[in-house]
């Protein structure tokens, strides 16, 4: 479980976060809700420790994040599937090199159980046959579609989304939401996704929350409709 | 481009040399002096600017685009230490490739300098030769050696601290890699001259 408790965050004058808290269950998807520049991508790296803030807490199944050893963190990313808004994928590494890194880095495993796992996570995300291509060679929507797969490689129980749909077009769009359903639903992954698209936040979170002017808001507790 | 830099760094000693020491001291000294400039300094110092001027940039453009695509934070994500991950395979072989490279340069320099001074100069071959032989002293290379070493580290250090630091999109990285290649080449000049005042006075 993550809660997220009282935090403030400012960039010199500017304040972006002034007290959000909110709770993220086991296997339950929160979404964040708010027009652009509102801070929601800022709220999201507070909670991956990609960025601390100026007070307040996040806390890991009661952990702290404040309190954690750099080696600790390390551990707590383990756990921590992140996709960025822009992808974010290595332009050196291949598609399959982009999603086994992190196979590469921590784990033992023989070349032949990697490529297994590669090629499960390619077919979980549909981009079979493109495990050689660059991400330069990739369309949006096939970037996003491996910064997914990148952030499934060890399994981890979170997924983090940064605007998962945005800039898709709507074929790309339904094919991301129906994928990130299928992790809560079929891999039991908890998480938070962070959005402007409300057509899409509806069918994939438990929980809605609308970031504005600093402040957050429950807006929605739902239960999970159908998506089709 | 150090083949070339390093043909005319050997043009241009023979040549000074030649017109700041002929007449005044005995023609071999020329071979002294070609040798000891070259081994002792333009050697490694030419192929530090060199490099910094490529690899410094390098380092500090692809690192800084890595840290505004948010790749460094997906790295950070994925737990590996972007550190360890991205500097040290970069800082390694620039200790490893510039001692290398440093001697290649001072090898083509001193050969071009030789055919300058026997072919363009006519200083003789024999005095040449005996003053660059006989006047060899094998600190004088390894002084250079590790003076490279140093400046390796200085370069990649200084390439990959301003690309970690970027920030601001496309122009926050051309300012990354101007910064890397400006500091790289000042903390070359002042390490020279701190390795001047501690071993060659």
């Amino acid at each position: 479980m993550i809660k997220v408790k009282d935090i403030f965050k400012s960039f010199g004058v500017h304040v972006v976060l002034s007290g959000v808290s909110f709770d993220v269950a086991d296997k339950e998807i929160v979404i964040i809700l708010g027009p652009s520049g509102t801070g929601k991508t800022v709220l999201l790296k507070i909670i991956a420790g990609l960025l601390k803030p100026d007070s307040g807490e996040v806390f890991f199944d009661g952990k702290p994040l404040s309190q954690m050893t750099l080696d600790e963190i390390y551990d707590l990313r383990k756990q921590i599937g992140f996709v960025f808004q822009g992808s974010a994928l290595f332009d050196s590494l291949r598609v399959f090199e982009n999603i086994g890194l992190a196979l590469e880095e921590h784990t033992n495993w023989k070349w032949e159980r990697k490529r297994e796992r590669i090629s499960q996570i390619l077919k979980i995300i549909g981009m079979e046959g493109k495990e050689k291509l660059r991400p330069m060679d990739l369309s949006g929507g096939m970037m996003k579609l491996v910064g997914i797969g990148r952030a499934l490689a060890l399994d981890p129980p979170y997924l983090f989304y940064d605007e998962p749909t945005v800039g898709l077009d709507p074929i790309m769009k339904a094919r991301i939401t129906e994928l990130i359903i299928t992790f809560r639903d079929q891999y039991s992954k908890s998480g938070i996704v962070v959005t402007h698209d409300l057509e899409t936040a509806r069918f994939i979170g438990s929980e809605i929350y609308m970031l504005k002017s600093g402040k957050i808001e429950k807006i929605k507790t739902i239960a999970k409709e159908k998506y089709e | 481009m150090v083949f070339v830099m390093a043909i005319f760094v050997g043009l241009t000693t023979a040549i000074q040399t030649s017109y700041q020491t002929i007449g005044i001291v005995p023609k071999y000294f020329l071979g002294i002096t070609i040798g000891r400039m070259i081994l002792i300094e333009f050697g490694p110092v030419f192929t530090a600017f060199v490099v910094a001027g490529k690899s410094a940039s390098a380092m500090a453009a692809e690192i800084g685009t890595m840290r505004v695509t948010e790749q460094i934070d997906a790295l950070e994500m994925m737990a590996i230490n972007p550190y360890r991950y991205l500097s040290l395979p970069r800082i390694l072989g620039t200790i490893v490739a510039l001692p290398a490279l440093v001697v290649f340069t001072e090898l083509v320099a001193i050969i071009t300098s030789i055919l300058t001074s026997v072919y363009l100069l006519r200083v003789p071959y024999s005095d040449l030769t005996y003053g660059l032989i006989h006047h060899f002293r094998f600190n004088d290379l390894a002084g250079g050696l590790v003076k490279a070493f140093f400046f390796a580290l200085l370069i990649a250090a200084s390439g990959c601290f301003f690309g970690f630091k970027a920030s601001g999109g496309a122009k926050g990285v051309g300012r990354a890699v101007t910064n890397a290649v400006v500091t790289s080449l000042i903390l070359i000049f002042a390490f020279d001259f701190i390795n001047a005042l501690l071993f060659f006075r």
